[in-house]
């Protein structure tokens, strides 16, 4: 027994041939992905390859204006296929699992994703966790941007969703999201910053986050703006950064504050035939900058400040609303769900027909908002005393 | 208390009685000195070194018998031969009492056998005989060349006694001597090796330790029938429970101190003549990890090294192993900018991971034990080509990559964590197996090392005790004095297991600043 043990043992050193091993020599690893779709229908598939070479390492360090990057390309009815093509034009093995970045083209979001989830969802190589995107125009052109800051613009495009300026969306969520009662998504929509700088070439920029793509269903139907996006961000409860500006009734300039916490709490509520949503929303920040007379160590004008920079974040909120019910008639904050959750048996009569009810939702949106610290300084700066205003 | 027995007690005592037999040729001394001197001359033939000096007592003849440089001569000129030879009255009824009366030395005794006589002698005691007795005299006059007592080598402290042991068992039982004064301290002899007739003691503290466990490591000792006993090491691979395993399960040190606190413990210890190395049975694969350090230093200290050890033993088992996991099999694990860096250092590489990581650590193993063994001179020369070669070199080259030489260096350092010398050896053992298990199996060959190894440790003892205890049994003992060093003062008990036998070692409420009439 001991011997045959032994063996065993000794053989398994000689299986390594046949198992998933393979070194990383023998890799192609992706970095980033762009699926278009072809004015003949075809699917193109632009894969952002790293090249190991580029980055040589100890002293000599990167040469300067070289890319460590390239894109190939891959056609074909579908996906699958297209992927396959792009296979025989790479010597090495497509390596998916360091690919967090995939970029649709905006031609294909209009007609639709499913089948391209699908694949990406099915197959074992991409991770769920990848960020999805739509850019303006080619997805191809987004990866052949060589960014001045970061190594390849793929990661450019992930630290920029990490950062959560826009509504970053992964690849898990879009899987989810499409089978939920919305049956709609929202994706980051990006496009290629031009650079004014003088030195640089075109292509040397970074993409940039420029709104949000609504999806109804498979397909994009529209966008929002950057202004809307952002309520689009409270109202997903994804604030990190960003700033609220107000103008005090009687003043001339404006009060901005950054929000160091913000929270949003939905209640659904059914009365009779009347659905409506109650959005409680509680923020507190810091005044970054005041361009006002006002001072803001008295507390009656805090008080003031916060009631006004409560409607102003109501008015935002409410117009990201507006448009995802009365223009879109999509319902990407989820707004199905939540009523599903309280109201099941109410929510079986609507689930076939939501997107006509989801514009019908009355919204009240009610804000708490609390400035927490004034900042350095408390009265206006250069300001001479007898100036503020108290 | 010892529980479990992995060999029955009964065998053991079986053999040992018979070896007693097979040795009694005690064959009693001749009246007749001439004979006596016979038969240890023709035993001593072409044996220069011993030596025989017969002179005249009285109107009686005595020879003395003694090894050259073995015994003090001069003691015996001035001792023994110049009273002896003086014209003195000894008392003819009484011969042999007058004669040991007169005799300055304390260690003196009477042996009545031959083989009594042997031992005296081939031990350094003169032994002298006189017509017309049966008995002879052995006189304690050894004397040896030693070494003076140093500090060891392989077993440096900051903080702690310089005091190690030395090759002379007699220093090394007065080392033990002059730290615990108790007369429970017991030292019980045993000879080992037909030829080199090497004194063991077992030594133990009396009402600390388990009987049963004496009895079973004197067992264990009559067991062993061989020619010689030159080290410790030999002693070490016949007691031990599991002699397959790539785990020491006896522990050696040194140190008097290390000896002593592992006594107070209740555990037993094994001094060999010959060897500055004793043997610490039973011992639990944690207490391999505990430096007595550990114990000199602040207790928040000690516990951060502690836990320093067995994050740097995870380091030195696994390192090179889960970094040829990885970058053959989960690539998608690493971090995207690390996996880059990897692989752009790896391009030029012509070896797979696995086979640059073996040959790595094979090179530095080399190296390590070249630079043991060549002498001083020549060792930092080994050090400074070594470091070229593999360090820049072969880097520069693109025989091998950067990283591989980051984790076999961290690899190698926290090899040397363990505090215990045997036990750093047996885990750069296993990393090979557990390398080549990874090459082919990817971190699944990992896991199944892992659990090999736990399930290897957990049916593993020493001496009868769980070798992982007092982890797998969790006692109370777990939280005060294994991955964590409570304060001295609130380590009431000894250690479950080997201290069972008496279980409070201290008073209560000995936290300094605590009230005393609360007591």
């Amino acid at each position: 027994m001991k011997k045959f043990l032994l063996i065993v043992c000794f053989c398994i050193p000689l299986l390594t041939g046949c198992w998933d091993q393979v070194e990383m020599q023998d890799l192609a690893i992706i970095t980033a992905t762009a699926i278009d779709r072809l004015e003949d229908g075809k699917t193109r598939i632009s894969v952002q390859l790293f090249i190991p070479r580029a980055i040589t390492s100890g002293q000599t360090g990167e040469e300067v204006g070289s890319t460590s990057t390239f894109v190939r390309e891959g056609y074909g009815e579908n996906l699958a296929q297209a992927i396959s093509i792009l296979q025989t034009n790479v010597p090495r093995r497509l390596f998916w699992g360091q690919c967090k970045i995939f970029v649709f083209g905006e031609e294909l979001a209009k007609n639709g994703i499913r089948k391209e989830i699908d694949f990406l969802a099915r197959h074992s190589g991409p991770r769920g966790n990848s960020y999805l995107f739509i850019s303006e125009g080619e997805a191809k052109e987004i990866l052949e941007l060589i960014p001045p800051l970061e190594r390849y613009s793929a990661e450019a495009l992930r630290k920029l969703s990490e950062e959560e300026l826009g509504t970053s969306t992964t690849l898990r969520d879009v899987d989810i999201d499409f089978m939920g009662e919305s049956e709609s998504v929202s994706m980051p929509y990006i496009k290629m910053l031009v650079s004014k700088e003088n030195a640089r070439k075109i292509y040397e920029t970074v993409p940039v986050i420029h709104g949000t793509a609504i999806f109804k269903g498979e397909k994009m139907i529209g966008t929002l703006n950057m202004k809307e996006a952002r309520g689009l961000l409270w109202l997903k409860d994804e604030v990190k950064r960003s700033t609220i500006s107000i103008k005090p009734e009687g003043e001339e300039g404006e009060i901005t504050m950054t929000p160091t916490l913000g929270k949003i709490k939905f209640s659904p509520e059914i009365k009779g035939n009347q659905w409506s949503m109650n959005l409680s929303l509680a923020i507190e920040g810091n005044i970054v900058q005041n361009e006002t007379y006002l001072n803001l160590m008295n507390e009656d004008v805090l008080n003031n400040l916060n009631k006004e920079f409560a409607t102003s974040l109501e008015e935002r909120v409410a117009q990201t609303i507006e448009k995802l019910q009365q223009e879109y008639k999509t319902d990407v904050i989820q707004f199905g769900r939540r009523f599903h959750q309280k109201y099941p048996k109410q929510w079986k009569k609507v689930s076939g027909r939501w997107d006509e009810k989801f514009p019908e939702v009355k919204v009240q949106i009610d804000v708490d908002a609390n400035i927490r610290r004034p900042g350095y300084i408390g009265p206006p700066a250069a300001l001479p005393r007898d100036e503020v205003k108290e | 208390m010892i529980r479990i027995r992995r060999r029955p007690l009964k065998k053991n005592a079986t053999e040992s009685k018979a070896q007693q037999k097979s040795s009694s040729k005690d064959i009693p001394l001749s009246k007749s000195l001439e004979e006596n001197i016979q038969y240890f001359s023709s035993l001593y033939q072409d044996s220069t070194d011993v030596m025989f000096h017969s002179f005249i007592v009285g109107e009686k003849d005595a020879t003395i018998v003694y090894i050259e440089g073995l015994s003090d001569t001069q003691k015996l000129d001035e001792q023994v031969l110049e009273i002896l030879m003086d014209e003195n009255e000894f008392d003819n009824a009484d011969f042999l009492s007058s004669v040991k009366n007169r005799l300055p030395i304390s260690n003196i005794k009477k042996i009545p056998t031959y083989s009594a006589c042997i031992n005296a002698i081939s031990n350094g005691n003169p032994v002298l005989f006189f017509d017309g007795f049966e008995e002879a005299f052995s006189l304690g006059l050894v004397k040896f060349e030693k070494r003076s007592i140093e500090e060891p080598a392989a077993e440096t402290s900051i903080r702690g006694p310089r005091e190690g042991f030395t090759e002379s068992l007699s220093v090394n039982t007065s080392l033990l001597r002059r730290i615990i004064k108790d007369p429970a301290l017991k030292m019980k002899s045993v000879q080992v090796g037909k030829y080199t007739k090497t004194k063991v003691i077992v030594s133990y503290i009396e009402g600390l330790v388990d009987p049963t466990l004496i009895k079973e490591i004197e067992n264990r000792l009559n067991r062993i029938k061989i020619d010689g006993v030159l080290e410790s090491g030999y002693i070490e691979q016949f007691i031990e429970d599991d002699p397959y395993s790539p785990f020491p399960q006896v522990l050696y040190t040194e140190r008097p101190d290390v000896v002593c606190a592992n006594l107070l413990e209740g555990r037993a210890v094994l001094l060999i003549e010959g060897t500055p190395f004793s043997l610490i049975a039973p011992v639990s694969f944690f207490s391999l990890f505990q430096s007595q350090e550990d114990y000199y230093e602040r207790f928040w200290i000690g516990t951060f090294i502690r836990s320093l050890r067995f994050l740097f033993l995870a380091v030195a088992l696994f390192l090179p192993s889960v970094y040829v996991a990885i970058t053959t099999f989960h690539q998608e694990m690493v971090p995207t900018d690390l996996l880059l860096s990897i692989a752009s250092s790896r391009e030029t590489v012509p070896f797979p991971a696995i086979v640059e990581a073996i040959m790595m650590e094979i090179a530095f193993e080399a190296l390590r034990e070249a630079g043991i063994r060549l002498p001083k001179q020549v060792g930092s020369a080994v050090s400074i080509v070594g470091a070229l070669v593999i360090g820049q070199a072969a880097v520069q080259a693109g025989i091998v990559s950067a990283p591989m030489i980051i984790v076999v260096s961290i690899t190698g350092i926290a090899s040397f964590m363990v505090p215990r010398y045997s036990v750093g050896l047996s885990i750069r053992l296993l990393r090979f197996p557990i390398i080549i298990l990874a090459g082919a199996l990817g971190l699944i060959g990992v896991m199944l090392a892992l659990i090999m190894l736990i399930i290897h440790l957990s049916t593993l003892r020493s001496f009868g005790i769980p070798y992982l205890s007092p982890v797998n049994t969790l006692q109370k003992h777990f939280m005060q004095d294994t991955l964590i060093r409570s304060p001295l003062w609130k380590m009431n008990s000894r250690p479950h297991f080997t201290g069972d036998f008496n279980e409070t070692r201290q008073g209560t409420n000995l936290k300094p600043g605590t009230n005393k009439s609360k007591d």
